[in-house]
């Protein structure tokens, strides 16, 4: 286990969290390990189902039982284990000190109830504010997330905001309490793409400002090289590759990172023209392979990736892969390993 | 939305006119009129057609039908009903009493109703799949499945074999003597109100079940509220505008649709009026009674509508 | 001409493969739903009473035997007699022949005619979708009994009259419910791609909306099998339905079973148990039916 730095705010342990299914029982979160220090910025990236928002739900408490469930694991957070805390203890976390920001900006807001209501209703109950005292703190956090003219907008309800003025909507909400952390679940996917850099410039001031830690949740590394400190990429519920931003994005070590990255569009790299989707679906979590659960989907694997699962061991530093060829691997800019490696 | 709800007021008139019209030439078609029903049937047989025809003429029933429903609907258009065919007393008369006490047994089994399905459907719903939803299933199809005329008969057997006490002949209104009209009408009420709970209390929890599965119901757990701050200020508000929906239309439906439950319980309501009427071939009385009906009917739609649109902001400033 | 067979194949399945199918639905839905398999099991145990009633009633339901009036629930007469000396199960055996006629026959009559009505209505759009709702509008103002009762003071107290009467109130509901699910398929391409192919619009209707607006369709349905025979017997006990001697449920709560409460019970009691495990077992079946189909309820 690595050690635990000083300023380390959220440490999880191992954490292991389970879905019943009538296909059987799904590890959507699968023994993971990361952590956040006070006032930066990681990133969890991976596909769609590799586990990644059902990791942060975990750490809300907030997976749909009955059939999820938290399995095992630590998740310590300012000294205490979240996952042995009550759930009356769990509410005064919630909002409190971890927020938490979702990806449907659409639906995630109450249609009935006044943007103000939303707002102001955290601090009254986590802060104790009077409803004027709550008032004008939410005026203030909508000021913050670049929304004027707060007293007037406060009585308007949530479908007079257009998408990205929801998101920031759902940040101020988020920020309304001074958490010390807060969780992002995919905050932009399902925003205009011009809108998505002001959301996460946003997010990015904030934290400079408040000392707001941030967890971005996202499926798109492009959004990582900018924003994050750290990065985390998962598959299949585990981890399968963490590091520096710089490290993750200069000299991937996995091949899962790999194809991410030639997946999406690098302005660091105008001569590549093509984009290169990794192949196959994926997995389906009831029936993993019994080895390196990339393997059937990689260009480089070896028998052994199909026998053992490989360790997260270093790479170099702090950098860590689960790759049984980690060393091997081509750079970003090689040539499509398709091309290189004859079938 | 000023615009949406006038456009959604005069869009009534026509609706009613369909029913008028609808229903004048139902009558018509039904075979033999008021004046046979009078004389034909028990001790006026044999009496001679120019009898009839004279008495068909003094009631315009000899008059083109299409003139007939002119007059009429001119009538209706200055809330003047007309007289009844078979008693010639004044329909608004005919109808008050009776309006008076159907509309009383709607809102006491409206609040027995409400009152059941609202905690019944929102307990069902927090606990899908458990003991307690089935319990609040199965009590609610039981509702549906038994005929409230059955209900009724079943209350006043119990009545009768263990109390001695049958329900009262006579009507007593409200305000000659609160008590023994309390008395008189919370058993319908009850008997009614059961089935029509079972109505609200289905469309409460499958409502309040769509609710709670909504991404803005996390939101709010994710903001640390407790349990009953969510239910109440962020679901409930949602769920509530099919379940007012539905709670409306019973309510209209009973104001007119009570026929058999009022036969039980000896209550002259309109349903039963209804019944008279028709089978009096007394044509004023029943297109009076019918068109009362549809318009309360409409108009609760039309409530409803308006009720959405406070409720919901959507609309209200579309 | 590709377009079209491409159409056709999607709704050809083998018929192996969908016997297979089939079976597999059934086990699935009575694991998961064990309420709907009760209902459905009370309802096949219904039909096949009504079937059999010659061969299972201990007595003629119109037997009328002055010497056993009255008799209270024995070893002769399981549910006791009526005050005609008739057997209570055997009217109640027989009964459930008159249930099932109108229950099934107006519900589908009700529910296929909303469904034609919704279906075109949606599909054609414009002046006649608009025509056909307000007609609707009307229809759905008048109550249900209201309208019941005037249909039987018009064409007479004749079994068929009395489904049709039933059936009438039920139309504009179906109509509004699969209106609502037609309108989002008329939208679909491939009712495009079989317009653009030269279909007819009675065959696009029939063969490709039509199945398309099944599910809601099938709620309707079971929905209305228990509300025709709550509505026979309501018209039946107001005199205004199925007509003696004939065995009927609500007929044999109506007049001297209210009369005779206090000291023949039975006859008020039974026949309305009859009612009711009838409707629930219908319920019962169609809300797990509405659970299993209707996606925007479905758990897991």
């Amino acid at each position: 286990m690595t050690d635990v730095a000083a300023d380390t705010l959220l440490d999880v342990r191992d954490l292991r969290t389970e879905f019943a299914t009538s296909h059987g029982v799904v590890r959507a979160v699968d023994g993971v390990s990361w952590d956040v220090r006070a006032g930066e910025t990681v990133a969890l990236v991976g596909e769609s189902g590799c586990g990644k928002s059902v990791s942060a739900l975990s750490i809300m408490g907030l997976v749909a039982r009955p059939a999820g469930r938290v399995v095992g694991g630590e998740i310590w957070f300012k000294g205490r284990d979240l996952l042995k805390l009550s759930e009356d203890e769990m509410r005064d976390i919630r909002g409190r000190e971890i927020a938490m920001v979702f990806q449907e900006p659409m639906t995630s807001l109450n249609p009935v109830l006044t943007v103000g209501r939303q707002i102001t209703e955290a601090c009254e109950i986590h802060l104790g504010y009077t409803p004027t005292q709550a008032h004008a703190r939410a005026v203030e956090v909508l000021g913050f997330v670049g929304i004027p003219d707060g007293a007037r907008r406060l009585k308007q309800y949530p479908h007079q905001f257009s998408g990205g003025m929801r998101q920031r909507l759902m940040i101020a909400i988020a920020l309304s309490c001074r958490p010390d952390l807060i969780l992002a679940d995919e905050p932009t996917t399902a925003l205009d793409v011009t809108i998505q850099a002001q959301i996460l410039d946003l997010m990015k001031d904030l934290s400079r400002q408040f000392g707001t830690a941030n967890l971005i949740i996202t499926h798109n590394l492009g959004v990582v090289a900018r924003y994050a400190d750290r990065v985390n990429v998962m598959y299949a519920g585990k981890i399968v590759e963490r590091g520096t931003a710089r490290e993750i994005y200069a000299n991937p070590r996995h091949p899962y990172t790999l194809g991410l990255l030639r997946s999406v569009p690098r302005l660091d790299e105008p001569k590549r023209a093509r984009l290169d989707p990794i192949q196959g679906q994926p997995p389906d979590l009831t029936r993993l392979p019994p080895g390196c659960a990339f393997a059937p989907r990689c260009a480089f694997a070896i028998d052994r990736c199909r026998a053992e699962v490989p360790p997260l061991t270093s790479v170099g530093g702090a950098h860590q892969s689960a790759c049984w060829v980690a060393d091997s691997l081509p750079g970003v800019a090689a040539k499509p390993v398709a091309e290189q490696v004859p079938a | 939305m000023w615009r949406y709800l006038i456009n959604r007021f005069l869009l009534m008139i026509p609706t009613l006119l369909g029913v008028a019209i609808i229903i004048f030439l139902l009558l018509r078609v039904i075979p033999g009129d008021v004046v046979e029903a009078k004389f034909m049937s028990g001790e006026g047989s044999g009496v001679s057609n120019e009898v009839l025809a004279a008495e068909r003429a003094r009631l315009g029933l000899d008059k083109p039908v299409w003139e007939q429903f002119a007059i009429w609907i001119w009538g209706v258009a200055r809330f003047d009903f007309g007289i009844s065919m078979w008693t010639g007393g004044p329909i608004s008369e005919e109808i008050a009493l009776r309006f008076a006490l159907s509309l009383q047994v709607a809102l006491m089994a409206t609040i027995v109703a409400t009152l059941l399905a609202l905690p019944l459907g929102v307990i069902a719903a927090l606990k899908q799949d458990t003991w307690v939803d089935y319990a609040v299933r199965v009590f609610s199809i039981a509702g549906l499945a038994m005929p409230s005329f059955w209900l009724g008969i079943l209350m006043i057997l119990g009545f009768l074999i263990f109390f001695k006490w049958v329900p009262p002949m006579v009507y007593t209104p409200f305000w000659i003597d609160p008590w023994q009209n309390m008395v008189q009408l919370v058993w319908p009420a009850l008997a009614v109100g059961y089935r029509y709970s079972a109505v609200a209390t289905r469309m409460t929890r499958s409502s309040m079940l769509e609710v709670l599965r909504e991404d803005y119901i996390r939101t709010a757990r994710a903001k640390g509220l407790w349990l009953k701050l969510i239910l109440v200020r962020h679901a409930l508000k949602n769920a509530m505008l099919p379940v007012v929906t539905v709670i409306g239309l019973e309510f209209a439906f009973l104001l007119g649709g009570l026929v058999v439950t009022e036969q039980v319980f000896n209550l002259n309501g309109l349903g039963l009026l209804f019944v008279q009427a028709i089978t009096r071939r007394d044509y004023t009385l029943t297109q009076a009674l019918v068109l009362l009906v549809a318009a309360a009917f409409i108009f609760v739609n039309f409530a409803m509508d308006v009720m959405y649109a406070w409720l919901d902001p959507r609309i209200r400033f579309r | 001409m590709s377009t079209a067979t491409d159409i056709a194949s999607v709704d050809t399945v083998t018929a192996a493969d969908r016997g297979r199918r089939w079976s597999a639905v059934v086990a699935d839905f009575c694991r998961r739903r064990p309420l709907g398999a009760i209902g459905a099991g009370v309802v096949v145990l219904m039909i096949v009473v009504a079937l059999t009633a010659p061969g299972i009633a201990p007595y003629d339901p119109l037997n009328i035997d002055f010497a056993a009036m009255l008799a209270p629930p024995d070893a002769a007469h399981w549910l006791g007699t009526d005050a005609y000396g008739r057997d209570v199960l055997s009217r109640i055996i027989y009964g459930s022949q008159t249930a099932l006629i109108v229950g099934f026959g107006a519900a589908f009559i009700g529910a296929t005619a909303g469904a034609v009505l919704g279906v075109g209505s949606a599909y054609f759009g414009g002046r006649t979708d608009l025509v056909v709702q307000r007609f609707m509008d009307i229809f759905i103002s008048f109550p249900l009994i209201i309208l019941a009762l005037a249909m039987v003071a018009i064409l007479g107290n004749t079994l068929p009259n009395l489904i049709i009467a039933i059936t009438v109130p039920m139309i504009p509901r179906c109509s509004l419910v699969i209106r609502s699910s037609a309108l989002s398929i008329r939208e679909m391409p491939y009712v495009d791609a079989a317009r653009a192919a030269g279909y007819g619009h009675a065959r696009i209707i029939l063969r490709h909306m039509l199945p398309n607006v099944m599910a809601p369709y099938l709620i309707m349905l079971t929905s209305f099998l228990g509300q025709a025979i709550l509505l026979e017997a309501s018209l039946s006990f107001l005199g205004l339905g199925v007509q003696e001697p004939t065995a009927a449920w609500g007929l044999m709560l109506r007049g001297a079973a209210v009369e005779f409460a206090e000291t023949a019970p039975w006859m008020a009691l039974f026949p309305g148990l009859a009612i009711s495990l009838a409707v629930f077992a219908f319920n019962l079946f169609g809300d797990s039916l509405r659970d299993a189909l209707d996606p925007k309820l479905r758990t897991g």
